[in-house]
């Protein structure tokens, strides 16, 4: 979203950047053209002011002549497009009196466009109308009296092609421009008289500036042959266009870009923040673990002596009573025993798991030890044990082995308070030795397997949460692992594995 | 008396609960037991008697089970050793005591597991010549 706003904010500042910075050059432009075309009008103007003297030559001679036609005879060929005539007025009409060029013949009376321009003849150069018949352009000027004798005027008249290249047209003004020169009167095609533009009218931005003849006004129109202010400068503010654009795309592409790195980055940085939480929550609870653990190993290790010597007194009391008329004393001695036993192996799993030590690794009869356990710790009634592959051969730490044998069977004697088949199995795969217990319990939750295994972790309402974390160590020890998952008879099965030593000789 | 044959065990921890309950046990079976209650007395009962086993605890005040097991000369022939350890024996101590102790038993020990263990003692104490 911010890189979008982002873009159009700055494409919005390169539109307006654009046209300002167009209308800027539009009108440098347009200053420019006015320039050069005022320049161009300036230079025409100069061109028609030779013809105003020429027509004041001819008039001067004429006077002295005092209005000789002979003055006009030599002036022009008969084939030139110039013709100049002496005109006498005669009541009414001009008469032509003498002519210079072809075209009119002496004693012709004027009619026309002729006629009205030496109508208006005076002391001062006039121009007459421009007719353009869609081939040639015609242009008529006179002068009249007192610059010539009283009743007569000169008149001269030329025609061109417009589109040919003339004197006007090739200066040095009009290399930049297309222009057109029209007579006086409303600007059309009618009185055009030359061009440098095959197209007409010149559209685009135009310059308009009077051209001077004699007394009479002329008008040019010119438009830029090229930006007269640099193709570059012309062209700047579409290029500032572009590039602003193109800016903004660029910085939105990497606005974008940043915004997506950041998103990234957030997430690395939620992550790296939960795994550091998680790791300092495991951190604390071990630190935890560790001052509850020296207490818990200093009671487990005091309270060994005074178990041991109440075991072994219990078994003495039961010797004893071999002959005795109290049949519920039997019970609760066993009783007696069984809570002592938990007491014993509690101090066991405490003091074990606290205490890291290298396993003495010596081979061993698998068989013996299920055998051992399972007569220190007998099934309560209802469970039945079924073993399996326990001739496998296999060297481990004894105790240890024993102690790992003890806590799965236990547990699996708690997870089966109405009883059912617990079967242990010995087997061999792959050079490790698998010590498997399956009970045929309600199972256990997949989602908590993998905690089952930390120490202090339990789902039973009185359990220390050490048993499996003691088969843990243990079997990490042994350079094995445990893994615990439902059975296919959806009963908890706990795996051993061992890694299968090569007996050696006993240190 | 075991088979009609007067066995001598020596139960040495300084626990009070645990030697006088595993003397008492012994008793029951038929040895005849002397107790000791530090690695001293041990070590002087040791020389005053020549015992078929003896059953020691590795950690014990004065001297610990370790060296007194250490300190046992090669004759007269020396008791048949059975260690009860604490569980976290090391493999430094099994290895420097070799062969000299015949068992090392967790703590507790079960009083099954003591009766057979000293019987398998006694079997073997009384096989080697004298």
């Amino acid at each position: 979203l911010l890189s979008v706003s982002v873009v159009l904010i700055l494409a919005v500042v390169s539109v307006v950047g654009f046209g300002l910075s167009k209308s800027n050059t539009d009108r440098q432009e347009q200053a420019l053209l006015q320039s050069n075309t005022t320049q161009a009008a300036a230079y025409a103007s100069q061109i028609f002011s030779g013809l105003a003297t020429s027509l004041s030559s001819a008039a001067a001679s004429v006077t002295s002549t005092n209005g000789s036609p002979t003055a006009f005879e030599h002036a022009q060929p008969a084939t030139s497009p110039l013709v100049m005539l002496l005109v006498r007025k005669t009541g009414a009409a001009y008469v032509v009196t003498a002519v210079a060029g072809g075209g009119f013949q002496p004693g012709q009376v004027l009619e026309g466009d002729a006629l009205s321009t030496v109508e208006h003849a005076g002391a001062k150069l006039i121009a007459g109308p421009v007719d353009f018949n869609g081939k040639l352009s015609t242009a008529r000027f006179a002068i009249g009296e007192p610059a010539v004798p009283a009743g007569l005027v000169i008149y001269e008249q030329f025609s061109l092609d417009p589109y040919t290249a003339t004197p006007v047209t090739t200066g040095k003004p009009f290399e930049q421009l297309k222009v057109a020169l029209y007579g006086a009167g409303p600007i059309s095609i009618h009185n055009l008289l030359v061009s440098t533009s095959s197209s007409l009218p010149l559209t685009g931005p135009v310059a308009r500036a009077t051209v001077t003849v004699g007394s009479s006004d002329w008008t040019i129109v010119a438009v830029a042959r090229h930006p007269l202010i640099g193709g570059f400068a012309k062209s700047s503010s579409i290029v500032l266009l572009v590039l602003g654009l193109l800016m903004a795309l660029i910085v939105g592409v990497g606005i974008d870009f940043l915004a997506r790195r950041r998103r990234y980055a957030e997430g690395v940085a939620t992550e790296r923040t939960q795994e550091l939480l998680t790791a300092q929550a495991s951190l604390v609870r071990r630190e935890r673990l560790s001052a509850v653990g020296e207490m818990a190993t200093v009671i487990g290790h005091e309270l060994r002596n005074p178990l041991g010597a109440a075991i072994n007194l219990l078994f003495l009391a039961r010797n004893s009573l071999t002959d005795h008329d109290a049949p519920e004393l039997d019970g609760y001695l066993s009783r007696i025993e069984m809570e002592t036993n938990r007491a014993a192996a509690l101090c066991e799993d405490l003091t074990a798991y606290m205490r890291e030590r290298q396993p003495v690794i010596a081979p061993l009869d698998l068989g013996a030890v299920v055998a051992e356990v399972l007569e220190s710790t007998p099934p309560p009634p209802g469970i039945e044990v079924t073993v399996e592959g326990l001739g496998v051969d296999l060297a481990a730490d004894r105790a240890q082995l024993v102690q790992m044998v003890t806590n799965l069977i236990t547990n699996a004697y708690q997870a089966m308070p109405d009883g059912g088949p617990l079967r242990v199995t010995g087997s061999k795969s792959d050079g490790f030795v698998e010590i498997t217990v399956e009970d045929s319990g309600v199972g256990i939750d997949p989602a908590v397997a993998e905690r089952l295994l930390e120490p202090f972790f339990t789902t039973k309402p009185t359990g220390t949460g050490l048993g499996l974390a003691v088969v843990k160590r243990f079997a990490e020890g042994h350079d094995g692992t445990v893994s615990i998952e439902n059975g296919p008879g959806g009963g908890a099965r706990v795996t051993i594995r061992l890694p299968h030593v090569t007996p050696q000789a006993t240190p | 008396m075991i088979d009609g044959v007067e066995v001598l065990v020596l139960v040495a921890d300084d626990d009070d609960g645990i030697r006088e309950s595993t003397a008492a046990i012994l008793r029951a079976v038929g040895y005849t037991v002397t107790e000791a209650q530090d690695g001293e007395a041990t070590m002087a009962e040791l020389a005053r008697t020549q015992f078929h086993v003896c059953v020691i605890d590795e950690r014990m005040p004065k001297m610990d089970g370790i060296t007194v097991v250490e300190n046992l000369g090669p004759k007269p022939p020396p008791p048949v050793i059975i260690m009860a350890s604490a569980y976290d024996f090391d493999l430094d101590i099994w290895q420097r005591l070799g062969t000299r102790v015949f068992k090392h038993l967790p703590k507790p020990v079960p009083p099954k597991v003591l009766i057979e263990a000293v019987a398998e003692a006694a079997s073997l104490s009384r096989a080697t010549p004298a």
